[in-house]
C-alpha cells in the first residue's frame, strides 16, 4: 500500500491510498514514517509515563540500577575475582562504560523484539507503519542511557579519570552504533517473534550468550594473546568495539588505536540492513499472524 | 473515479486455517516443511474471508455493511484500512483515512483521561494540535469532566467507553471506516453516538458503517452492502439489504406466509402488503396484514391475534381483532365454518425504523382464553426511514428518535395567561 499520485483539487492534494497485494521490495517507506513521527512520540511518552507511574522511587530507578550493579561487580570481579582493567582506569569508571552501553544494547533488543507481540492488539486493528513502534521504543532506551551517562559523568568525576568534555560528546555516537546494531538485530527478532514465539526464548539466550563474548565485566585486552579472536569479536561485535573504544578514550593511557570504532561500522550497518529488510518484507501479514 | 471516495475492484483475502496462524513453533513449521506428504499441508485448508467483492462509495456517502458474524465485513475495512493486505484485487482510497474497528485501542490503563485523549488521538491519525483543539469538545462528548485526570483503570466501563468513542468521534478525517462501536454505553448514549455519525456523516464525510444494528443502519445508511461467507450478496437500498440480512437470525424477510389446513381453527396465509423493495415498508406508509383463518367448526368464537417484535425480540405491541369477536349480552357467538379473513391496518408512522417480526396467534377467549394456532415470526420486514417529506424525523432535521414505536400523536398547545414580563 502506498500513496501513488495526488490530485490537484481547490483545496489540497487528496491522496490516493491504493490496496492491492505487494510485489517485490516495498521501500524503506521513510516519508510514510516521517508522517507518523508524533505517534512514535505519543508511544514513547506513554512508556515513559506508564514505566514509574504507581512506584515509589520513581526516576531514581534509572540511576539505582546502574549504580547498584557497579557496585556489585566491582566487589564480585574487581576485589573477589581479581579481574583488573588492564590499565590504570579505575574498575567501577572501566564497569560502569560497560554497563552503560550493554544495558543500552538489552533494552532495545528486548524491547524492539517483543514490540510486535507486545502491541498485537493495536496491530490488528489500526493501520500505522509497524517500524513506528521499534523506534519509539529506541527512543525509550536512548533516555536510559542519557540518564545513565550523567551517572558516569559523575563517577568520572569522582574518580578523577582522565575526563574532557570530548570524550562524553564521543560517547554519545558510539551509543548509536550500539543503539543500530541492537535495532537490527531486534527487527529480525520481532519479525520471528510474530510467528514463532520461539524468538522471545532465543532474545534471552543470545543475551546471555552475549554477555561472555562482550568485554563487559573484563578488558579486550585479556584476549591479547588470542590476536584472531579478538580482531573476529571486533568486527562482529560492535557493542565490544564501542564499549573497548570508549574506555580506550576515557583511559589515562595512550590511545594505542584510535580508530578501532570503525571496525565497528559494517557489523553494525549490515545488522541495521538485514533487520529492515527482513521486517519490512513481512510486516505486511503480521495483522494476520500475531 | 471521480467522486468516488472508495473504489473496490475483485477485492479477496484468503486466510490460512488451523493453528499454523498462532502459536506455531519453529519445531511444526519445520516438520511441516520437510513433510513430503504436501496434501497433509494442503489439508489444513484456507478460507476465503473476502472473495472478489467489487463497489464503489461516493465521496459523502454513508454506507452501511451488513452480513452475519464470518461473512467478511471486518476483513473488507481491514483490508481496506491497510491493516491487512488483500490477496488478490485492488482497492483505491481518495482522502485522509481513518479506521475504528474497536472502541478503546490502545487506551492503557495506567495513564489518566486527559492523558489517553492525547494517546488515542494520536493512534487515529490525529496531530498533538488537532487534538488540543477540539479536546474540550471531547470531553464534554463523554460526560468525564470530573475525572480528567484519574487512571482510566479506575473509570467505570461505561465512562471508558463514553471516552473512547468520543476521542473517535472526533477524528478529522475524510473517509472513515467505523466497525460495529454503537454498543456502547446506555440507551442515551448510544442515541448520542448514533447522532454523532449523522453529524460527520452530513459534514462531507464518507463513511463506510459496519453493524448488526439493523435500526442504526437503515437510520444512517441509504444504500448498503450485504455479505454473505465472504461474498457480495447484494448492493442498494439499505432497507432491502437489511430485510435480506434477516436471513442472518431470522431465516429472511418475508412477506407471505402459507400455513396448512389441518382441521380445527388454522392459520392458512398471511401476507404483510410492504411498500418497499424486499421485505421493506417505508415508515411513513400505513401498512396492512391479512391473515386467512380457517374455523372448521370448533364450536368457539375464534379470532386472531397479531404480535410485533423487534429485532431484539421485545414486544412491541400486540393487537386482537375484537371485531370478530362480537361482544353481545350473552357472550359472542360461535364463529361459522369456512375462512375467514381478517385484515389489519396500521397507520403510517407507528413503528420506528428496524427489522419487524409479526407472529399469530389464532385463539378465543370464550369463555377463557385458548390457543389453537400459534405462528411465530410469520412475517418478517424492515421497516425504512429515508428521512423523506412526511418522515417524523425529517420533520426533526433527520436526528434520532428513540423508542421502540414512533407513532404520531396529536399534540396541542396553547398560550397560557401570566405576568408580562
Amino acid at each position: 500500500m502506498s500513496v501513488l499520485s495526488g490530485e490537484q483539487t481547490e483545496r489540497q492534494v487528496v491522496p490516493i491510498r491504493v490496496v492491492s497485494p505487494r510485489r517485490g521490495w516495498p521501500g524503506l517507506g521513510l516519508g510514510e514514517l516521517w508522517r507518523y513521527r508524533e505517534l512514535g512520540l505519543a508511544f514513547a511518552r506513554r512508556d515513559l509515563t506508564v514505566r514509574y507511574r504507581q512506584t515509589l522511587l520513581g526516576v531514581s530507578w534509572a540511576i539505582l540500577q546502574p549504580l547498584v550493579l557497579t557496585g556489585i561487580f566491582t566487589f564480585v570481579f574487581h576485589k573477589v575475582s581479581g579481574i583488573g582493567t588492564g590499565d590504570s582506569t579505575p574498575y567501577p569508571v572501566f564497569i560502569l562504560i560497560g554497563l552503560v552501553f550493554w544495558q543500552l544494547f538489552v533494552s532495545v533488543l528486548n524491547s524492539v523484539s517483543g514490540s510486535m507481540v507486545g502491541n498485537a492488539n493495536m496491530i490488528q486493528k489500526i493501520y500505522f507503519p509497524r517500524l513506528v513502534l521499534p523506534l519509539s521504543m529506541a527512543i525509550l532506551s536512548l533516555v536510559d542511557f542519557l540518564v545513565a551517562l550523567i551517572l558516569l559523568s559523575v563517577a568520572l568525576v569522582y574518580y578523577d579519570a582522565h575526563f574532557t568534555l570530548l570524550s562524553i560528546l564521543f560517547i554519545i555516537p558510539l551509543g548509536l552504533v550500539v543503539l543500530a546494531s541492537a535495532m537490527g538485530l531486534g527487527l529480525v527478532l520481532a519479525s520471528l517473534n510474530v510467528k514463532f514465539r520461539d524468538a522471545r526464548f532465543l532474545t534471552g539466550f543470545l543475551v546471555s550468550l552475549l554477555l561472555f563474548v562482550t568485554p563487559v565485566i573484563y578488558p579486550l585486552s585479556y584476549l591479547d594473546a588470542y590476536p584472531t579472536l579478538r580482531e573476529l569479536i571486533l568486527w562482529s561485535n560492535p557493542v565490544a568495539t564501542v564499549i573497548t573504544s570508549a574506555r580506550a578514550f576515557i583511559s589515562p593511557d595512550v590511545l594505542t588505536e584510535p580508530f578501532m570504532i570503525v571496525k565497528a561500522i559494517p557489523a553494525t550497518i549490515a545488522f541495521l540492513f538485514v533487520g529492515v529488510v527482513v521486517f519490512r518484507k513481512t510486516e505486511d501479514y503480521f495483522a494476520d499472524m500475531i | 473515479m471521480e467522486n468516488k471516495a472508495i473504489s473496490v475492484h475483485n477485492l479477496s483475502k484468503r486466510y490460512r486455517l488451523g493453528r499454523d496462524s498462532a502459536y506455531l513453533t519453529l519445531v511444526e513449521e519445520m516438520r511441516g516443511f520437510w513433510s513430503r506428504d504436501r496434501k497433509s499441508r494442503e489439508g489444513r485448508g484456507e478460507v476465503l474471508a473476502l472473495r472478489g467483492v467489487t463497489f464503489d462509495v461516493e465521496e459523502g456517502e454513508v454506507l452501511g455493511v451488513i452480513g452475519r458474524n464470518g461473512s467478511g465485513k471486518s476483513t473488507l475495512l481491514k483490508v481496506l484500512a491497510g491493516i491487512t493486505l488483500p490477496s488478490s484485487g485492488r482497492a483505491e482510497v481518495r482522502g485522509r483515512c481513518a479506521s475504528l474497528l474497536e472502541v478503546g485501542t490502545g487506551f492503557h490503563g495506567e495513564l489518566t483521561g486527559r492523558e489517553n485523549i492525547f494517546l488515542n488521538g494520536a493512534i487515529l491519525g490525529m496531530s498533538r494540535s488537532d487534538v488540543r483543539r477540539r479536546f474540550d469538545e471531547i470531553v464534554a462528548f463523554a460526560e468525564v469532566e470530573r475525572f480528567l485526570d484519574t487512571p482510566v483503570k479506575r473509570y467505570s466501563s461505561g465512562m471508558y467507553m463514553r471516552l473512547a468513542f468520543a476521542v473517535a468521534a472526533h477524528l478529522s478525517a475524510d473517509v472513515l471506516l467505523v466497525d460495529e462501536v454503537l454498543a456502547v454505553g446506555d440507551a442515551a448514549f448510544q442515541r448520542k453516538c448514533l447522532d454523532k455519525m449523522r453529524e460527520l456523516a452530513s459534514g462531507g464525510r464518507t463513511l463506510l458503517f459496519v453493524s448488526h444494528n439493523m435500526s442504526a443502519i437503515t437510520t444512517l445508511c441509504r444504500r448498503a452492502l450485504l455479505l454473505e461467507a465472504g461474498e457480495l450478496l447484494g448492493a442498494g437500498d439499505a432497507g432491502e439489504m437489511a430485510s435480506k440480512n434477516l436471513a442472518a437470525s431470522w431465516g429472511g424477510g418475508r412477506t407471505v406466509y402459507e400455513g396448512h389446513s389441518q382441521g380445527g381453527a388454522r392459520l392458512l396465509g398471511a401476507r404483510a402488503l410492504v411498500s418497499g423493495p424486499g421485505a421493506s415498508h417505508d415508515i411513513r406508509e400505513p401498512l396492512v396484514l391479512e391473515a386467512d383463518v380457517e374455523m372448521a367448526g370448533c364450536g368457539m368464537p375464534v379470532t386472531c391475534q397479531a404480535w410485533f417484535e423487534d429485532e431484539w425480540g421485545n414486544t412491541l405491541f400486540s393487537s386482537v381483532d375484537t371485531s370478530a369477536a362480537q361482544v353481545g349480552q350473552g357472550g359472542p357467538e360461535e364463529s361459522p365454518s369456512g375462512i375467514m379473513r381478517h385484515r389489519l391496518r396500521i397507520p403510517g408512522n407507528h413503528f420506528a425504523e428496524g427489522p419487524i417480526r409479526v407472529g399469530f396467534d389464532i385463539c378465543s377467549f370464550w369463555p377463557r382464553y385458548q390457543s389453537f394456532d400459534v405462528v411465530d415470526g410469520a412475517l418478517r420486514f424492515v421497516i425504512i426511514d429515508n428521512c423523506d417529506p412526511g418522515s417524523i424525523r425529517h420533520t426533526l432535521n433527520g436526528s434520532t428518535i428513540s423508542g421502540v414505536i414512533r407513532p404520531q400523536f396529536l399534540w396541542e398547545r396553547e398560550p397560557l395567561p401570566g405576568p408580562q414580563p
